[in-house]
């Protein structure tokens, strides 16, 4: 009998890499952040700081959140995931912020 | 450095091809001769200029003292590639009143292509990201 790889890894294991692979976005999305934020920076361009604030609200700020949330605070998981929408929109709603405002020379 | 002022010469003789637009990269058509941008990239101190400008943003005084030559030559040598659009400056605004020029290239590489048509120069560049970014999103 030939073993599959899916039968050699654990549900448990695999939970594990997916909750590590979050980092994944993290950096990526901080990565974004810092860029916009340095243009921000460099250009003086306002919308700039608006995707960076963005950026960082979707992308970085929740998996912190939500190991705040669970382990500190231990709210249950449906007040959890509903107070984690709240930086997701924010965050979506400045990056259109920065989108839509007009440019200042 | 030779070849390139050789295929400049062979340019000049043959049919000087100016290429299409492709993504990402810019294309000749800015260049009035090509012959001569050969023979500028041919001189050590505009080689030197473009590689102490793509480490980071220099004055000219910087750029003198790095190529081993007067100021007024690097002035001229910065004139002429701002001519292709090779160099930008940024102006530094001094707390004295006094401004002072940086100089930085965003030229990622110079092509040369041949094909039956003659020579085609295809200088493609690289932004930096951060003004991408702002580009993208402020759509200048």
């Amino acid at each position: 009998m030939l073993d599959t790889p899916l039968q050699s890894i654990d549900l448990e294991t695999l939970r594990t890499i997916r909750q590590v692979s979050e980092v994944i976005p993290m950096i990526i999305g901080l990565g974004i952040g810092y860029l916009a934020y340095t243009a921000y920076r460099q250009n003086q361009s306002r919308p700039m700081l608006y995707i960076a604030i963005g950026f960082i609200l979707v992308l970085f700020v929740q998996a912190p959140l939500a190991l705040i949330f669970t382990y500190v605070l231990e709210l249950p998981t449906a007040v959890l995931n509903s107070l984690l929408q709240i930086p997701e929109f924010t965050g979506l709603g400045l990056i259109l912020y920065g989108l839509w405002m007009p440019r200042r020379d | 450095m030779a070849s390139l002022t050789e295929a400049g010469q062979k340019a000049q003789n043959g049919t000087t091809y100016i290429g299409k637009t492709r993504d990402g990269t810019r294309t000749v058509s800015g260049v009035r001769d090509p012959e001569a941008l050969a023979d500028l990239l041919g001189d050590e101190c505009t080689r030197t200029i473009l590689v102490e400008t793509k480490k980071e943003p220099c004055s000219a005084a910087e750029l003198s003292d790095c190529a081993g030559v007067s100021e007024p030559t690097v002035y001229r040598r910065l004139e002429r590639l701002r001519e292709y659009d090779l160099v930008t400056e940024d102006i530094q605004p001094v707390t004295d009143g006094k401004n002072y020029k940086l100089y930085r290239t965003d030229l990622d590489g110079i092509e040369l292509d041949l094909s039956e048509d003659g020579f085609e120069i295809t200088i493609s560049r690289r932004k930096r990201m951060a003004d991408r970014f702002t580009q993208f999103v402020e759509g200048s």
